[in-house]
């Protein structure tokens, strides 16, 4: 078959009509996972702690002018942010409630990357897909609203961009794993799980260093092999099995991570086939149940066939351009990603590394020869005391923002960093040159010459 | 086989390898004993400042009485040995002594609150009046500077205490008060620790315990250990040194500047961390933290094991007093100053990580 042969055969195959019904549900489940994460954010206290209380933020590079909206204007963001999240789940002003909750849900995340969370980059990623997919033409209020919005079907490629979205996360988190401390030192899990022994049933099993190599190998294989599997329809089932054991036992052990196992065994319902919810809720509550579901999803006109506007599908390709370039970028940046954290975030790294870190500043006034020691991690909220120390970028924002402090007081000052970290099980080393004067230095995407080398394995 | 027969295989000898390493997992933890000795050292390091703040109680009622230069040299004795059971005792000051910690351990002393309080003290300077003063005007830095002066002769100081216009009076019973408070409050924190808090310790993770898990227990122990330090190295060093502001050396900021026993005061504390580490009899095997690490790690154990002599060793090195020498011998406080910080980065990062005391995933993994 020749290339464009093939290519027609893959566009035909992306405009067939699927049923509408899985699609609507992974909208429901979204919606209403975001809904609960935010309350339980609120509830924690987490919006004052993260975004009020803390006395600076730090900033990703080119978006400096983020900056938080003060403690009432961050509960409204919240409130916004969970209202959105309903609309979204019940299918009610779907395009614009999505494209809210993207917008604020982003913008909060923009805010401070202290709190940068691979799951919260999900959601993002996730949302801004959402917002060019018609996940509301079937069991949702607009439906309801305005019947000429109806279908029963939807057109394949939107079921396969929300399949590649989920499938990303997976296959890098695999790739990810396919490094020597994950493979032969078992780390960070050895050191993960020798403290959890104390859990009962589980917890003397993992006294044993052999659980941690296997559960690495088993997680790196798993991540590798998971959205294969479960686009596979005889290993499927055990594929989705294995998901929700994965993420059971990921959140038993390691309840810090929160929401990620709902988030990604909701999201990884999306390998099944389309009509998946007819099926269970006729199964769960016979045929009057799935008769609304009928009533529901039905009735409109199919779906598919129809070609998306050209416009969408280049900010499809941009869009997934990027989801499979960004994880690359790590690939071009010298020495130990894990270690540099050069090209770390919005690539999957998840659960890679452990590493501790402090980080004090030794300043010095040229004009007057004064020198002086600033120990950073007093202005610092607990979160941010606890990331800065080990994150170069981080580092270099507080040299700045002590530069520019100082500044103020009239003063140029030049800015060294003390930072030691400790990383996954070596001996702790020092992250960044002593020498040099972080004041000095612009932030950017170049390699950071200043960050050391990895300190070696023993 | 069907693939089906193949997981199911796989799954059943799955479990019963799990099953099999769960029934030979070893079944003592060794932080039960190290719990154990951490409760009990830390008992007798509260009995030991309970023991030292009574006979600083009665060394000072005693100067009272008769106020001379033997009664005081006696009492300003029993002030060091006090404050250096304190000093040992301070890697254990997670448990009941962070109620009294402001009370009994203000810093620096600021000596014309002292001198107002007592210009304002009635003529029965009893509990409850100390139990009224602020921190700033009680404690063992405010009752260092009654009994050693602010840079007094012996003679002068007890002049001052024997002045006859009733000022002399009212700064003796002031200051028997203020020993009293110290005596009081240690034996508030030895109560505490015999009567529930060891044992609470010792059975972390069990029922009773505020600790939710042995870990909890081990938790608190180290990350005292490595504010303990931090508190030398900023509060005690960086501090006096300049080295927070970019100012000379200020002798005005040392601790225990009064009695001249800062250095005392630091090694005191550097050992009290090290009966939290090590805790060995003299020849015997590690009792303390060390007994987890070793079995970890070795190699960072010998490490910190290394370092703490290097930190002793920079320590021994300080002249004292050190108001006298701060200022010309500032390199060998710095040197001191630096060796303490390397233990302390060897507890707060490598021993933390090892035994999983900070652990928890990078929070960039969850939520």
């Amino acid at each position: 078959m020749t290339l464009a042969a093939r290519t027609r055969r893959l566009g035909a195959a992306l405009l067939r009509p699927v049923d509408a019904a899985g699609l609507a549900a992974f909208r429901v489940l979204f919606g209403a996972l975001m809904l609960a994460s935010t309350i339980r954010f609120a509830a924690n206290g987490w919006i004052h702690d993260l975004y009020v209380a803390p006395a600076v933020h730090f900033h990703y590079w080119g978006f400096a002018w983020v900056e938080p909206l003060g403690a009432l204007g961050m509960r409204a963001v919240f409130v916004a942010l969970g209202a959105a999240a309903a609309l979204v789940a019940l299918g009610l002003f779907y395009r614009p409630a999505i494209a809210v909750f993207f917008a604020l849900f982003t913008y909060v995340e923009l805010i401070d990357k202290a709190t940068y969370l691979n799951h919260y980059y999900f959601i993002s990623a996730l949302s801004l897909l959402m917002i060019a997919l018609p996940l509301h033409r079937g069991y949702s209020l607009d439906a309801r609203r305005r019947p000429a919005l109806r279908e029963a079907t939807a057109p394949a490629w939107v079921l396969a961009a929300l399949r590649l979205q989920v499938g990303l996360v997976y296959f890098y988190a695999g790739v990810a794993k396919l490094r020597y401390d994950w493979l032969v030192e078992a780390q960070p899990l050895r050191l993960w799980l020798a403290v959890r022994d104390e859990l009962p049933l589980l917890g003397p099993l993992l006294r044993h260093p052999e659980v941690a190599w296997a559960m690495s190998w088993g997680g790196a294989l798993f991540d590798l092999s998971a959205p294969f599997l479960l686009l596979s329809r005889r290993w499927r089932p055990y594929a989705y099995a294995g998901v929700l054991v994965f993420h059971g036992l990921t959140g038993t052990l390691f309840p810090a991570i929160g929401m990620f196992p709902w988030i990604m065994s909701a999201a990884a319902l999306v390998f099944f086939p389309p009509s998946w919810p007819r099926r269970a809720l006729a199964q769960l509550g016979g045929r009057r149940l799935a008769a609304v579901a009928e009533g529901e999803g039905g009735g409109g006109a199919p779906g598919g066939a129809r070609r998306p506007p050209r416009a969408l599908v280049v900010a499809l390709a941009v869009h997934f351009f990027l989801q499979l370039g960004l994880p690359l970028r790590r690939f071009a940046y010298p020495g130990e990603t894990a270690w540099t954290e050069e090209g770390f975030r919005f690539a999957w790294q998840v659960m890679l590394v452990e590493k501790t870190g402090t980080v004090s500043f030794r300043v010095r006034d040229p004009a007057s020869g004064r020198a002086w020691i600033v120990d950073a991690e007093g202005i610092l909220s607990p979160l941010q005391a606890k990331q800065a120390p080990f994150q170069p970028d981080m580092i270099l924002e507080l040299a700045h923002m002590i530069a520019a402090e100082e500044r103020r007081k009239g003063r140029e000052v030049e800015v060294r960093a003390d930072a030691y970290v400790a990383y996954n099980g070596r001996g702790h080393a020092r992250l960044v040159d002593p020498e040099v004067d972080l004041a000095r230095v612009e932030d950017g995407l170049a390699p950071k010459a200043w960050i050391l080398p990895a300190p070696p394995r023993r | 086989m069907s693939y089906r027969h193949w997981i199911a295989g796989t799954a059943a000898a799955g479990l019963a390898l799990a099953a099999a390493l769960v029934a030979c997992a070893p079944e003592e933890d060794p932080r039960e004993d190290v719990l154990a000795y951490l409760a009990q050292a830390g008992a007798s390091a509260a009995v030991d400042f309970a023991d030292e703040g009574e006979a600083l109680a009665q060394a000072t009622v005693a100067l009272c009485e008769a106020p001379s230069d033997a009664g005081l040299a006696q009492a300003q004795e029993r002030w060091r040995l006090t404050r250096t059971a304190w000093g040992r005792g301070l890697v254990f000051a997670f448990g009941p002594a962070m109620e009294h910690s402001g009370a009994l351990d203000y810093w620096p002393a600021r000596t014309d609150t002292i001198e107002a309080a007592i210009a304002a003290a009635p003529a029965t300077v009893d509990a409850a009046h100390v139990d009224s003063l602020g921190t700033s005007a009680k404690g063992m830095p405010a009752l260092e500077y009654l009994l050693f002066g602010a840079g007094e002769a012996p003679a002068e100081v007890v002049a001052g205490l024997r002045a006859e216009d009733g000022s002399g009076s009212t700064r003796c019973a002031y200051a028997a008060a203020l020993a009293g408070d110290i005596a009081a409050r240690g034996e508030a924190i030895r109560v505490a620790w015999a009567e529930g808090f060891a044992d609470e310790l010792a059975g972390a993770g069990g029922d009773g315990s505020r600790y939710a898990s042995r870990k909890e227990g081990i938790d608190a122990v180290v990350n005292r250990s490595i504010d303990t330090l931090y508190e030398i190295v900023k509060g005690r060093l960086d501090g006096p040194l300049g080295n927070l502001t970019g100012a000379p050396p200020d002798p005005e900021a040392l601790e225990s500047r009064f009695s001249g026993a800062t250095v005392a005061d630091i090694d005191a504390v550097l050992r009290g961390v090290w009966v939290a580490y090590d805790g060995a009899d003299a020849g015997g095997e590690a009792r303390g933290i060390a007994a987890l690490v070793a079995a970890a790690d070795p190699e960072l154990n010998q490490r910190i094991y290394d370092q703490y002599g290097y930190a002793l060793e920079a320590t021994a090195a300080l002249p004292s007093p050190a108001g006298a020498h701060l200022v010309e011998q500032r390199d060998l406080f710095q040197a001191a100053r630096d060796e303490i910080d390397a233990l302390r980065r060897l507890l707060k990062l490598d021993v933390a990580a090892a035994l999983g005391v900070t652990l928890a995933l990078s929070d960039n993994d969850g939520d």
